[in-house]
């Protein structure tokens, strides 16, 4: 499974990674890279079976804290 | 435009095929299923063990009717049982059974075992809904005796009795003296705190020296249990007042007394109206109806002005007599099948807050005013019967 | 110019039609409503011009910027950055909450099968749709949203045997905060995440028509709330414990014998309509991010966020129970900064300042 996810992840860089260079877009690649980057370090630790926090609790969380705050 | 419209079709068509290939890993492949037609619940020695048996379509045996005797009956389905607490508990029991999965998607009556049913039914049905395959069109009956048997009638028009059942119960309108009753229906009395169901009863009868499924009669319920039976002309009472009347013959004597004449139901429309006058509830119920004259026995002329507006005054008599008895039983058992509280409710929503609760000694007291318009309209091919003048 | 598409203000209010329409083919955050759900889609409708107003206003105001640079303007380049990028967060879990929703809704009747596959299946659907820009998205608009009125009108045609419309009364007895809390969930599911075309309206033909899609707000309503009432009246006292709706009252169709089983093309619709939904939120975020760096192109960016998408769907929502109850209770007022504050202070900072000055040129 997780080879499965590795290999998909190389393949997908391949051919965006040559347009950019081609047009010299570093700016753009950068950005490409930060990002694609994160996406596959979470995909991995997903599909190792790591749990990743949810954002919507870390936002339920807050909205009652903002509620502790009015009662 | 024309290549706005190409583009168009192109993507519509490639949406099309997309959705038409999802399900691949889900699949169940036809040969992989066992369609189920019809289910049983019945009760067993064990207070906390329940039993249900399962029609199941062979379709290798499907075009060969189960008849002919000593040729060796080829039968087109087959009932499979299983014991447990709960009912998908049990539906995965019988996989040790049967060699293929069970597919609900086309089950069509579901029948609880008489005995079960003054029991309490409501803690087996949450599968029913819950998942994903079964569907609220399922009739549903109550059988006299064990459920499991009116699986297996001997004669049969259909090839699968619980179609046949399904189709037997749907043409109940023609005499609409037994309630049609779906899944849909059934749980929404179950869901309410006052609405209570009737159920028409199923039995196998002897016919020819087979047995076949007969629908005898009806119960009603009080929540989800089994509180009275009501006799035939109770039952069309009550579909009267919750306008359930398609069709059916009242039977009146003729005015002189000389034999009998059939009165066939056209056309049929009720209302119930809850009306608060001086602090008391009281309710009325209007019954419409227009009926012809079916066929007679008697030598009489019924057509003739008098004894016709006579017999348009039995008409209305037997309408009134029929409602009174199911009114009447109704209160005796105190069960309000007819949905009255519920009309409070949509009315008055503030009043019925503060008598919900005490609906159960309300309801046998209410005092209900039945107003009945029918009229006879037609007389059929002939006027006179057949007899000298 | 990161986007060189046009959209037409009529293309746009079919956008819209389908952003609001979206969830409520199945599920409608309409529980303590009860009955009178139907009651509350059309009360929602007001709160949802409301933010529609606000919204097209401060589109008006700055007719070549999109959300990125209206933030930039009205707040200067540090604190507008930190606003846009809240928004661009919040655009992406949107399109995750959705992507999930369709997921589960389909993983209820496929239950075997990873809800992985239909998450990936759509959101790659998106992600080519995305590339190809708004103009695109637009187009598919179009084309989809005359088979959903069919669908809306067909089905309550077919179900008016089946209808008990006393179900429907009485009109009282929900408790008035009940049903204004259930008025403001649905607007915040269906009409407030307008917001997001705040990031469109530059590509408008002509920005001053974008108030036409008012006509797609009341008749999307129009059909929504007869929808519900149909399902009430369909489902009576059922209606409360299912968990979805339409595709039981649908399920219930039986004409004859022969048109029975029609669910299935609810089951299609909501398919186009999340795709589109989730390509509107997806394309938002990813041409503002695109913007906020100041980048040339978007491109690049389109599928490590489709993985991202998918990822965030993934970990939102332990269970499909947890989704709705988050959609229900928490999003109204998690929503409720970003369809409604953030834009009305905007606008009035906007004012204030007397912004746009005199300087009227081409910004992304």
């Amino acid at each position: 499974m997780i080879a499965l996810v590795i290999l998909a992840f190389s393949l997908a860089v391949i051919p965006e990674t040559l347009s950019l260079i081609k047009k010299k877009y570093w700016r753009e690649l950068a950005v490409f890279a930060a990002i694609y980057l994160a996406a596959f370090i979470s995909s991995v630790l997903l599909t190792l079976g790591y749990e990743l926090p949810s954002p919507a609790k870390g936002t339920e969380s807050l909205i009652k804290w903002v509620f502790s705050l009015f009662t | 435009m024309n290549t706005l419209l190409r583009y168009a079709a192109l993507t519509a068509a490639i949406f099309l095929i997309l959705s038409a290939s999802a399900g691949c890993w889900s699949r169940r492949e036809l040969n992989d299923i066992s369609i189920v037609a019809g289910t049983a619940l019945d009760k067993t020695n064990d207070p906390d063990i329940f039993r249900i048996t399962a029609q199941i379509i062979r379709p290798a045996n499907i075009g060969t009717p189960g008849r002919g005797s000593g040729r060796g009956q080829e039968k087109v389905f087959l009932n499979v049982s299983e014991t447990g607490t709960e009912t998908f508990e049990i539906i995965r029991k019988m996989a040790r059974k049967v060699s293929r999965r069970l597919y609900w998607s086309h089950n069509e009556a579901l029948i609880i075992g008489e005995a079960l049913a003054r029991e309490g039914v409501r803690k087996h049905l949450d599968f029913f809904y819950r998942d994903n395959e079964t569907r609220l069109n399922v009739m549903v009956f109550v059988a006299r005796g064990e459920a499991a048997n009116t699986l297996s009638p001997s004669a049969q028009l259909e090839s699968i009795p619980a179609y046949d059942l399904y189709r037997l119960s749907k043409i109940q309108a023609v005499n609409s003296l037994s309630p049609n009753v779906d899944l849909r229906d059934f749980l929404q009395t179950l869901l309410s705190k006052t609405t209570s169901a009737v159920l028409p009863v199923i039995e196998l009868i002897e016919q020819e020296g087979e047995t076949g499924l007969a629908i005898t009669g009806a119960v009603a319920f009080k929540g989800d249990k089994i509180i009275g039976e009501l006799t035939p002309d109770e039952i069309r009472g009550y579909l009267w007042i919750t306008n359930k009347v398609q069709s059916g013959i009242i039977l009146i004597d003729c005015p002189a007394g000389e034999g009998a004449a059939s009165l066939e139901i056209i056309r049929s429309s009720a209302s119930i109206t809850p009306e608060i006058k001086d602090g008391i509830l009281q309710f009325t119920v209007k019954v419409r109806e227009e009926g012809l004259l079916g066929s007679q026995n008697c030598p009489l002329d019924l057509t003739e002005p008098e004894t016709w507006s006579a017999l348009e005054k039995k008409q209305r008599d037997a309408i009134y007599k029929e409602i009174s008895l199911a009114l009447k039983k109704a209160q005796e058992l105190n069960t309000d099948i007819f949905g009255f509280g519920n009309k409070v409710y949509r009315r008055y929503p503030s009043v019925w807050k503060n008598i919900e609760q005490d609906w159960d000694s309300i309801f046998p007291g209410l005092e209900v005013t039945i107003e009945i318009q029918s009229r006879l309209r037609r007389s059929g091919e002939i006027t006179r019967t057949i007899v000298p003048e | 110019m990161l986007e060189k598409g046009k959209i037409s203000a009529v293309q746009l209010a079919y956008v819209v039609f389908i952003l609001i329409t979206s969830l409520s083919v199945i599920f409608v955050p309409a529980q303590p409503a009860k009955h009178l759900a139907w009651l509350a889609l059309l009360g929602a409708l007001g709160e949802g011009l409301l933010f529609f107003y606000v919204c097209t206003t401060l589109a008006q105001k700055f007719p070549d910027k999109t959300l990125i640079g209206i933030n930039d303007a009205v707040f200067g380049p540090l604190l507008g950055k930190l606003v846009s990028l809240a928004f661009l967060w919040y655009f992406i879990q949107i399109a995750s909450y959705n992507l999930r929703a369709i997921a589960d809704f389909f993983a209820t009747l496929f239950p075997e099968t990873p809800i992985v596959v239909f998450l990936l299946f759509l959101v790659l659907t998106s992600a080519s749709a995305v590339r190809n820009g708004i103009e695109v998205i637009a187009r598919c608009s179009v084309l989809i949203v005359p088979l959903l009125i069919f669908n809306y009108l067909f089905d309550d045609i077919l179900l008016i045997k089946d209808m008990d419309f006393s179900s429907l009364l009485p009109l009282g007895d929900v408790p008035l905060t009940d049903f204004l809390k259930s008025v403001h969930a649905i607007n915040s599911v269906q009409y407030g995440e307008t917001v997001v075309l705040l990031m469109v309206y530059p590509f408008l033909s002509n920005i001053k028509k974008a108030r036409v899609s008012v006509a797609a707000f009341i008749i999307a309503a129009a059909l929504m709330a007869g929808s519900a009432a149909r399902n009430t009246a369909v489902l009576g006292s059922l209606g409360p414990i299912t968990t979805y709706t339409t595709f039981q009252t649908i399920r219930v169709i039986n004409i004859g014998e022969f048109l029975t089983r029609l669910e299935i093309l609810i089951a299609v619709a909501f398919i186009f309509m999340a795709f589109i939904k989730i390509s509107v939120f997806y394309y938002a975020s990813v041409l503002g991010l695109a913007q906020l760096l100041k980048l040339r192109t978007y491109l690049p960016l389109v599928l490590p966020s489709a993985v991202l998408i998918t990822v965030f769907s993934i970990i939102n929502f332990t269970s499909a129970i947890e989704a709705m109850h988050f959609t229900s209770e928490t999003y109204p007022y998690y929503s409720l900064p970003f369809q409604i504050g953030l834009p009305l202070f905007t606008l009035v900072i906007a004012k204030v300042r007397g912004l746009p000055g005199k300087k009227k040129g081409l910004s992304p």
